[in-house]
């Protein structure tokens, strides 16, 4: 069973983006164990001169380099990914690593209908950038507009055809998990081709 | 004229910060500077919101009375900063102090980015709904290479950059005049809509009394109206008279400031170009 951590770029109690991560941490509970992780408290980010970085920075960031993969679900705030998300990000990507080659999958919910697709985008290129280098599941989308009404009172979401895709979705994620444990020793198989081809020429 | 500078990080070895009060000090001629404190403005949370507390009603004070703002970013993970991104949030949330304010962008970074990206998703960010910044566009100025680009005291050393900054600057001087114009054209507009409709109200009245068929009615009505129309029109080509004089008063008033400024000879001709 694959493990997973899951994050909501969220620091509000009734954020909807909560309730998507619950959602899947249950539906597939039975597939993958998934953490949560809350990424709200921390203090406001900045290049630390003596390089050190919060307590509670250096766990999460352990959890997450120990996990298999990494499941975002990110609010938009003003066309973008919230600064709580951002903060944590800028954190994680601070004299520690852990999103290096880690499989993420990116999801978003939203009051209005346009469900996070600006603040989705803006969270790829971020997770793409040097100091994260995350491995993105490729072009995939999970929008949930209209958030408000999309969810039961157990959570659940309400529309059938949003868990199908979920579903797809997650099977994709896994898929890709499994593929990306093997990536290492291709590339350094990889490498070691080309340096030999070039010795090789003379 | 007045700015406000933000500048994106809140460390205190910045090189955008360093950038800022180059800019704050070199350009006084073109305006007053304040530079912005954002160290004491928390990440974001609606569930603990803060929107009354000093900390953010002093923003919204100074920004409401700065004439325009500058924004310095720095790139994180290619984009903007937390630090920034949350300020924004602040200031979009229950107060919208930058809703039509003009704002320029410059930002600074280590390597040959110049924060390029950041600069990027700034502009995107400054233009949403419930930010509605009017930011001035192109004029990037991306300062890469910081490390080596400022001498002990705090200047820019090379001499192409601070050339192609006062270009940039001025831009914003016009940019900030023209915005300002802007407002004044809406609010003559509003007024000349005002007082038409209360004109076309006094015409209908006196339509229906005189005729009861529709059609006659409504051909009544246009012709009313037409006249209206051309008392309205004459009005509005003297409101428009008078806001291009105001126009021209601007315009001729940043020539001279050209004319009159040392340095305007290599920065005035580029940017006219």
């Amino acid at each position: 069973m694959n493990h997973y951590i899951a994050i909501a770029g969220s620091n509000r109690q009734g954020s909807t983006n909560k309730k998507l991560i619950r959602f899947v941490q249950e539906r597939y509970a039975k597939m993958a164990s998934i953490e949560t992780v809350d990424i709200g408290g921390l203090p406001v980010f900045y290049k630390t001169p003596d390089r050190t970085i919060p307590e509670r920075v250096q766990e999460m960031g352990a959890k997450i380099a120990e996990a298999d993969g990494v499941i975002i679900s990110t609010p938009e705030y003003d066309h973008g990914v919230p600064a709580v998300l951002m903060n944590a990000l800028e954190w994680l990507s601070y004299t520690i690593h852990p999103f290096r080659d880690k499989p993420v999958l990116i999801m978003g919910a939203s009051y209005g209908r346009l469900g996070a697709s600006r603040a989705q985008q803006m969270l790829r290129k971020m997770l793409d950038a040097p100091e994260l280098a995350a491995r993105l599941m490729p072009s995939s989308e999970y929008m949930i507009g209209n958030s408000l009404q999309s969810f039961n009172d157990n959570g659940e979401l309400t529309e059938e055809e949003q868990t199908e895709i979920l579903d797809n979705l997650f099977a994709d994620f896994e898929t890709f998990v499994s593929f990306n444990k093997g990536f290492d020793h291709h590339r350094d198989e990889a490498l070691e081709k080309i340096k030999r081809l070039e010795e090789e020429q003379g | 004229m007045k700015f406000v500078g933000i500048v994106g990080s809140i460390a205190e070895d910045s090189y955008n910060l360093k950038l800022m009060k180059f800019i704050a000090k070199h350009y006084q001629d073109l305006a007053d500077f304040e530079i912005l404190d954002i160290k004491n403005v928390p990440i974001f949370c609606e569930d603990r919101d803060i929107t009354d507390t000093e900390v953010i009603q002093n923003l919204k004070r100074k920004i409401e009375a700065a004439d325009g703002v500058i924004i310095a970013t720095p790139e994180h993970n290619h984009t903007i900063t937390a630090a920034l991104k949350s300020v924004l949030e602040w200031l979009s949330y229950k107060i919208h102090p930058l809703e039509e304010k003009p704002v320029m962008i410059v930002g600074a970074s280590y390597f040959t980015q110049g924060s390029s990206r950041a600069q990027l998703d700034l502009r995107e960010i400054l233009e949403a709904p419930g930010v509605g910044a009017i930011v001035m566009p192109g004029n990037e100025f991306l300062l890469g290479n910081a490390k080596e680009a400022f001498d002990d005291q705090g200047d820019l050393m090379d001499e192409g950059t601070v050339t192609f900054l006062t270009s940039v600057m001025k831009k914003f001087v016009r940019w900030v005049n023209v915005i300002n114009v802007m407002d004044l054209i809406q609010l003559a507009d509003d007024k000349k809509e005002d007082e038409a409709e209360a004109d076309t109200v006094a015409s209908a009245s006196v339509t229906e009394e005189e005729d009861d068929s529709v059609d006659t009615n409504a051909s009544a009505f246009v012709e009313e109206s037409d006249e209206e129309e051309v008392d309205a029109n004459a009005s509005a080509s003297t409101t428009d008279e008078q806001t291009d004089d105001e126009v021209d008063t601007d315009a001729s008033a940043s020539v001279q400031d050209d004319a009159d400024d040392n340095d305007a000879d290599t920065g005035a001709s580029a940017s006219v170009n």
